[in-house]
């Protein structure tokens, strides 16, 4: 009896909390040691529907939290973390990158609800940095979630997909990644293969998919959301002037993009900072990754995201089935941080795209899980692991396997630096590369078939322009 | 027993317990700050004069300042923030600087220069208020004479969240009770009543300065037809826009669109077919802009497209 009053309690609890407000606060420095020239920043992390599972996708999410300072007034930098010498709360592990550009903060044991951490510590090596010295500093986190090791499939069943992935010799047989090791793209049994006849030319045919290209085989994490508005912003303004010239988006007032920067050494600003960010192209999109200590997604990652370890459906999203809401939804507290949909639809997805909204734009990250009726993957648009709008609102920037340009991609982190002119610097990224960057996803404007999972309609597509329907998100390998 | 086991037998079928699939309010992301501090933890300075959240009308201005400096900036707006700029240059030693500024109930600004201030020997110490809600309020000092001259201490400007123009050469037949009308505290509120009369030439119904949240110019020799046209173009949805592959078009209810035809800038018209789902492929085409005309039973509207892959 007292298991099953338990498990009732558990259920409530899961009902009434919807809210996620990650927040950092009390920020300080502490226990500076001179003598090895590191400092550890301090500060308190909390937020809300955090979970850790043994069982079904037996993964968690996390805070990617990363420091960024500056020194006398002077331009941003990133801030370089230690391995040794720092302080996790009770009930939380924190792992520190091998390149010290971030932490991973997430639970240390299985559970759910909220999660409030004190006192936090992480060792900055401050390096010149003189005792004198006037210092802001500025905590960033994100909410991800983690995507164990493990086997799982691309492609669809029944061939039915632009250019989606197959066996090789057989349309509708999905193709299966068992391993990091590198693919055959041949059109033969065991090998991966795709078509590119017809309107669209996702790829050249040619491979082999180096063993180096992520196949999300192995572990990673993915953001958990769509890059925000409020994202951008923060990123934006630690940039120079000039930085801020070159990736500036300057499309304020169109479709529902709230982002505004008046030039010069004003910051940027939205009003909507929990908006999905559109009009991110490649360089934008890639800097942003960059400066974070991230990484742009591979397709075979983005499909794993989606669906799991779990056999293709004829047609899924990524919730894991093809089913979809068709009406036009209906916003609640438009703009606000707790906007939601009055009329989300039951026992079926819901998403973003052509049919369903009401106002040309993206919606605010969450927003699906925070208005289904139930909360459940189906009506909130999840992935199996627990990522949201994956299918529609905005494409999403991916690495693709169909050009040389993005076979020669390596997973290579940000290393937190851009260059002066705003644009990613890390080895092995498309980033003057008209291929090897695409899209996956589809967005608010397209018909349901560009949102399922195995469609490539838009894998090929440079990117160079800004569309209103494209944002981005990013990952990182687990170590 | 029975009814308990029921229970709980329905919750945890028609409610999975995943805590990963409740979304909420702010998801995603946050940012938090620690301004004016040195390596061994004390606060360096007085590093925060002012500062608003994100999208409020009112620029971020954080700076570290030193007290002992004499240069001190203590407040640089930007464009279009609904403030005007202000940075003075204050000695801190000698004066009363108790209150710079003193922001009101919703008006975004409110600006009290408190310290006795005199030009000329004439007192002018309350430079410039505004007032609850409106987001301007002008204050013109009365005799004022500044080197011989009447002066005008405040009037509305480019940037400053208020500015109108009635330009001369206007003219107007029949009857006429709003072009224009400003709202409470919205910077901007535009008005055309469904009751204007108006016929001749208008040159200009309205002209916005630069970031003041609002720039349009309507050039028309027959506003009264382009009234009902701007009307019907407005309740046309079309995106994306710029469109590299296929473009929505979402008309209101109950209407529906007969054609589509796209005019590129050189004049050639091309029929595009449309969908059932009211959309259009234009990954075909090539980059530019076009002017999209689309018939509907109860007329016509046309709309600017750009394409670009």
């Amino acid at each position: 009896m007292k298991t099953k009053v338990s498990t009732l309690f558990f259920c409530f609890v899961c009902l009434f909390t919807h809210a996620n407000n990650i927040t950092v606060s009390n920020i300080s420095l502490e226990n500076l040691n001179e003598t090895e020239s590191w400092v550890q920043v301090e500060f308190d992390l909390s937020w809300e529907n955090s979970w850790r599972l043994n069982a079904g996708p037996s993964n968690w999410d996390a805070a990617w939290v990363f420091v960024k300072y500056r020194v006398n007034n002077g331009s941003w930098e990133h801030a370089q973390l230690a391995q040794t010498d720092f302080v996790a709360a009770s009930g939380s592990t924190i792992d520190v990158t091998t390149d010290g550009i971030g932490a991973f903060i997430y639970r240390d044991t299985e559970g759910s609800g909220d999660f409030n951490l004190t006192d936090l510590r992480l060792r900055w090596d401050y390096g010149s940095v003189n005792t004198n010295d006037i210092l802001d500093i500025q905590v960033f986190a994100l909410e991800m979630v983690h995507i164990p090791e493990g086997a799982f499939y691309v492609g669809g069943s029944t061939d039915d997909q632009d250019a989606n992935l197959h066996e090789g010799g057989n349309t509708t047989i999905s193709y299966q990644v068992i391993s990091e090791d590198a693919i055959t793209i041949s059109n033969t049994s065991g090998n991966l293969f795709y078509s590119n006849t017809g309107v669209i030319n996702p790829g050249d045919l040619l491979g082999p998919v180096p063993a180096d290209f992520p196949k999300g085989f192995a572990s990673f994490y993915v953001m958990k959301y769509e890059m925000s508005q409020g994202q951008w912003v923060g990123f934006f303004n630690t940039l120079s002037e000039t930085q801020k010239t070159n990736l500036d988006i300057g499309q304020e007032g169109n479709t529902r993009n709230t982002v505004f920067w008046s030039g010069g050494t004003a910051s940027a600003t939205t009003s909507n900072p929990d908006r999905a960010i559109n009009f991110i192209n490649r360089m934008r999109a890639l800097a942003y990754l960059d400066w974070a200590g991230l990484r742009p997604l591979t397709e075979l990652e983005f499909e794993k995201a989606c669906r799991g370890p779990i056999a293709p459906k004829p047609g899924e999203y990524a919730w894991g089935n093809s089913n979809i809401a068709a009406s036009f939804y209906t916003y609640v507290n438009d703009g606000l941080p707790n906007a939601q949909i009055a009329n989300m639809e039951t026992s079926t997805g819901n998403a973003s795209y052509a049919s369903t909204i009401s106002e040309s734009g993206p919606v605010r990250n969450g927003i699906f899980a925070a208005s289904a009726i139930n909360k459940n993957r189906e009506e909130t648009g999840g992935s199996y692991y627990g990522v949201m709008e994956l299918s529609g609102n905005l494409w999403e920037g991916v690495i693709t396997l169909g050009f040389p340009e993005g076979r020669s991609y390596t997973g290579l982190h940000g290393d937190g630096i851009i260059n002066p002119t705003g644009e990613a610097t890390v080895s092995n990224w498309p980033i003057s590369t008209d291929t090897g960057y695409g899209l996956k996803g589809g967005g608010y404007a397209n018909p349901p078939s560009n949102l399922r999972v195995s469609n490539r309609r838009l894998t090929h597509l440079s990117v160079t322009a800004s569309y209103s329907d494209v944002g981005a998100r990013g990952g990182r390998s687990e170590e | 027993m029975k009814t308990t086991q029921i229970l709980i037998a329905c919750l945890l079928t028609s409610l999975p317990c995943f805590s990963q699939y409740s979304g909420g309010e702010n998801d995603g992301y946050t940012l938090a700050s620690a301004f004016g501090t040195k390596l061994n933890g004390e606060i360096a300075s007085f590093s925060v004069l002012y500062r608003s959240g994100n999208g409020d009308g009112f620029d971020t201005k954080i700076q570290n300042v030193l007290l002992s400096s004499n240069t001190l900036a203590f407040y640089n707006g930007g464009r279009g923030d609904g403030f005007s700029n202000y940075a003075t240059v204050e000695i801190l030693s000698g004066e009363n600087l108790a209150i710079i500024y003193n922001g009101a109930n919703g008006d975004g600004f409110n600006n009290q220069l408190s310290i006795p201030l005199t030009l000329n020997n004439v007192d002018v110490s309350e430079l410039y208020k505004g007032n609850v809600g409106d987001g301007h309020a002008l204050q013109l000092l009365a005799d004022v004479v500044l080197q011989g001259f009447t002066t005008e201490i405040y009037n509305g400007g480019i940037a400053d969240g208020f500015s109108t123009e009635l330009v001369a050469n206007v003219l107007l037949l029949g009857f006429m009770t709003d072009i224009y009308g400003g709202g409470n505290g919205d910077g901007f509120a535009n008005l055309i009543k469904s009751e204007n009369f108006l016929s001749g030439l208008i040159t200009q119904l309205f002209n916005g300065g630069a970031g003041d949240g609002y720039s349009s110019e309507l050039v028309t020799s027959s506003l009264t037809l382009d009234i009902i046209e701007e009307m019907i173009r407005l309740d046309i949805l079309l995106f994306p826009n710029p469109a590299s592959h296929l473009v929505q078009i979402k008309p209101p209810e109950n209407m529906i669109i007969q054609s589509i035809v796209l005019v590129t800038m050189s004049g050639k018209e091309i029929q595009m077919p449309i969908a059932s789902n009211n959309t259009i492929d234009v990954s075909n085409m090539a980059d530019g802009m076009y002017i999209v005309t689309i018939f509907t039973e109860t007329g016509a509207a046309t709309k600017k497209l750009i394409v670009k892959k």
